[in-house]
């Protein structure tokens, strides 16, 4: 007499055509859900502050975000809520937000975990060194300067400043007349937009505002 | 035992039907996952962006490519909204204005979802206008800067936008041999007086510095001074 397994091989290849599309499903739905996303991660300090990016409330660690400009929250009891526009390009990979203690319920904290310390100077490197990275990323000939020319008539360097959204100006100096023309052509020459970028110089003094100082030129 | 056979073989072809109809099952759901992948990709890598104008005859959407500028989408209606990528700093409107305005680009902002162009007054209107406000302009000029007709010839002096701006450049003809630069100078109109934005004048005029300057005063100027 011929016995009828418990499972036959229909319903195994049913099941298995099953969990295959399953996990089909989860694949495609974990692939979608990061398509034009950054793989960005973020360091926040205090390890458990909330950070709010947009209408996003994240946590330390690695998270998928759409590029764009978003405006960001940290919070954490105990330590001054930081309020901060951020940009996030096609490029960008870490973002770190570090608050500090309020009161002494922060400042315990703190003293409570002193590996906070070591995650406030990481914290500290990846913002200096994103920055860094987004400026030679929009002008790529920061990466060049400082420039002296060969004959010496001009000097080109930059420098940094929180008031400008790109933090980076360019500064002309030890120059004549003939020089600063030729630093402005050679920064020209480098695709730097010369009317869109702050570009200061250091030693031209304008004959309509002191004249007798730019006539003895000192 | 003929019958248990042709049953079982019966049997069998109802499975191997069946079993077919499975796969066939499968393979339509990986397609359809495919195509649904690739489709929603679209939507997830691309933004909807409206284009709204006013004054302008024809607009046409422009991307940068290696060989120059691929077009988008011509003949863009005002209000009309495109698909295109997420964040991409190679999109451009070219546009024909109406008469008395002037035709030009417009970069798009990788970061917005519109664009407003509001073309400026063409060179004809600005230069009509420019007769009726030339004395004004001079005599506030000459008042900041007294010595300016001995130092320097104006050069290049127009208006632009819609009148409200005023730009020269000021070619050196002083004794000076440390600053004898070529500058530029810029002055807006408010109210009914000329004011100096560029104070002092500076071999090179950047828009960044002054909020409300066109860019486009600043690159007419800094292409006479540094052509």
């Amino acid at each position: 007499m011929e016995t009828k397994p418990a499972i036959t091989p229909r319903q195994i290849a049913v099941l298995l055509i099953l969990i295959g599309v399953a996990t089909l499903v989860f694949v495609v739905y974990v692939l979608f859900s990061r398509v034009g996303k950054n793989e960005v991660e973020i360091s926040v300090v205090p390890i458990d502050s909330i950070v709010t990016i947009g209408d996003q409330t994240l946590q330390d660690g690695t998270h998928y975000l759409t590029p764009g400009r978003y405006n960001t929250t940290t919070e954490r009891e105990g330590f001054k809520t930081d309020v901060r526009p951020i940009e996030i390009t096609p490029e960008t990979d870490r973002i770190a937000f570090a608050i500090r203690p309020k009161n002494k319920l922060g400042e315990d904290y703190l003293k409570d975990n002193p590996d906070e310390d070591l995650r406030y100077e990481a914290a500290g490197g990846i913002d200096s060194q994103s920055e860094g990275k987004a400026r030679t990323e929009a002008f790529p000939v920061l990466k060049k300067l400082p420039f002296i020319s060969p004959d010496k008539q001009y000097a080109i360097d930059y420098g940094t400043t929180p008031d400008l959204d790109n933090g980076a100006f360019v500064l002309i100096g030890n120059s004549s007349t003939r020089g600063r023309a030729e630093a402005v052509a050679w920064l020209k020459d480098n695709s730097v937009d010369i009317s869109n970028f702050d570009i200061r110089y250091d030693d031209y003094v304008s004959p309509l505002t002191d004249r007798k100082t730019s006539e003895r030129g000192y | 035992m003929i019958m248990s056979v042709h049953s079982r073989i019966a049997k069998l072809q109802k499975e191997a039907i069946s079993m077919k109809r499975y796969i066939a099952l499968f393979i339509v759901t990986i397609v359809a996952l495919t195509a649904g992948y690739f489709t929603l990709s679209h939507y997830r890598t691309t933004k909807e962006f409206t284009v709204n104008y006013e004054n302008i005859t024809s607009a046409t959407l422009y991307e940068r490519s290696v060989e120059g500028a691929d077009v988008v989408k011509e003949s863009v209606a005002s209000g009309e909204t495109i698909r295109i990528d997420q964040v991409s700093e190679d999109y451009f409107v070219e546009y024909r204005a109406d008469n008395e305005f002037a035709d030009g680009e417009a970069d798009i902002d990788p970061y917005t979802d519109s664009i407003t162009i509001e073309p400026g007054f063409s060179a004809e209107k600005l230069s009509s206008l420019y007769t009726v406000e030339k004395t004004a302009i001079m005599a506030s000029m000459k008042s900041k800067y007294k010595d300016i007709n001995e130092l320097y010839e104006i050069k290049n002096d127009q208006l632009y936008q819609y009148g409200e701006w005023f730009g020269a450049t000021l070619q050196y003809k002083g004794d000076s041999f440390f600053n004898k630069d070529n500058v530029g100078l810029v002055m807006q109109k408010k109210g009914n007086s000329w004011i100096v934005v560029t104070d002092p004048p500076l071999p090179l005029i950047n828009s960044y510095k002054y909020d409300d300057m066109p860019q486009a005063v600043a690159e007419s100027i800094n292409k006479q001074l540094h052509p």
